[in-house]
């Protein structure tokens, strides 16, 4: 499916505005994994579907009682973020997909919708923890 | 006047306002990137050209910074990224209040991204000079 003029630059507005902010704070609040991490998360973020399955699995994972355990809170938060932007896509004020379509339709939309916002999201949220670890490893 | 015009216009005179800003920039870029890393200024360049949204030079400007510990010398990446997130916002606020145009639309964002492009343009100028500079010197002290 392809977005209209207007849903790409909706879609660019809140790249800028809305998610690039929401990553910062996102990494304020949780502790991100390390690199080898992040790149999986750049990779798996070019579908939305997959995304979530390889959250969702690394959530999963036993990290307690490791230096990893902080791991397990970061991949739990990002699922969620995962879902609420899955439900932002459909409702006010964004209000990106169509209102009256088939369920098939509809999940094709959200797809579409919400797999572009989070790959936008996971792309601020990788440079902005991959920045913070290097200053942070610079400055020991 | 059309709007394209004033806009133009407007990020001009700012560009000349921050000039010396992004004059101390490029001389940072020389000092930390050395001409030997002459493609991480054509790339930051050719970055900012081609953007669609603010947050792809800023997040690229942060992956060069994680990446490459020239960025991280002097303090250029973070500053350079200071500067746009901080100074230059302020700018375009100021523009789009000057022509009337509403935050959080697609002309405000072309303000800024016009100018991120005109910052990184004046950088690239002066990180040029101040290299040819150095290499004049070092020419001059081996004769």
């Amino acid at each position: 499916m392809q977005a209209t003029r207007e849903q790409i630059a909706q879609m660019r507005l809140l790249s800028d505005g809305e998610l690039y902010i929401e990553a910062q704070k996102f990494l304020q609040n949780y502790k991100p994994p390390e690199n080898k991490q992040l790149a999986g998360l750049l990779e798996f973020s070019r579908d939305i579907n997959d995304l979530q399955s390889f959250v969702k699995h690394q959530a999963g994972r036993k990290w307690v009682d490791s230096p990893k355990a902080h791991y397990e809170t970061f991949y739990n938060e990002l699922n969620k973020y995962l879902q609420k932007l899955r439900q932002q896509v459909k409702s006010p004020p964004h209000d990106l997909v169509m209102k009256g379509l088939t369920a098939k339709a509809e999940k094709d939309q959200v797809d579409f919708f919400a797999g572009w916002l989070a790959r936008e999201f996971v792309q601020h949220l990788v440079a902005e923890a991959q920045m913070q670890t290097s200053v942070a490893t610079n400055q020991r | 006047m059309n709007q394209q015009f004033k806009i133009a216009r407007e990020v001009a005179i700012s560009a000349d306002n921050f000039y010396e800003n992004a004059k101390a920039l490029g001389e940072k870029a020389a000092i930390a990137l050395s001409e030997k890393k002459r493609s991480q200024i054509t790339g930051l360049e050719s970055q900012a050209n081609s953007a669609l949204k603010v947050s792809d030079v800023l997040d690229f400007i942060k992956v060069r910074t994680a990446r490459h510990p020239e960025w991280r010398n002097q303090q250029f990446g973070a500053e350079l990224l200071q500067f746009i997130e901080q100074n230059l916002r302020q700018q375009r606020q100021a523009i789009c209040a000057t022509l009337s145009v509403a935050d959080n639309t697609a002309t405000a964002q072309d303000v800024y991204l016009l100018l991120i492009r005109a910052l990184i343009r004046q950088i690239a100028a002066q990180y040029e000079f101040a290299c040819q500079m150095k290499r004049g010197e070092r020419n001059a002290s081996d004769a």
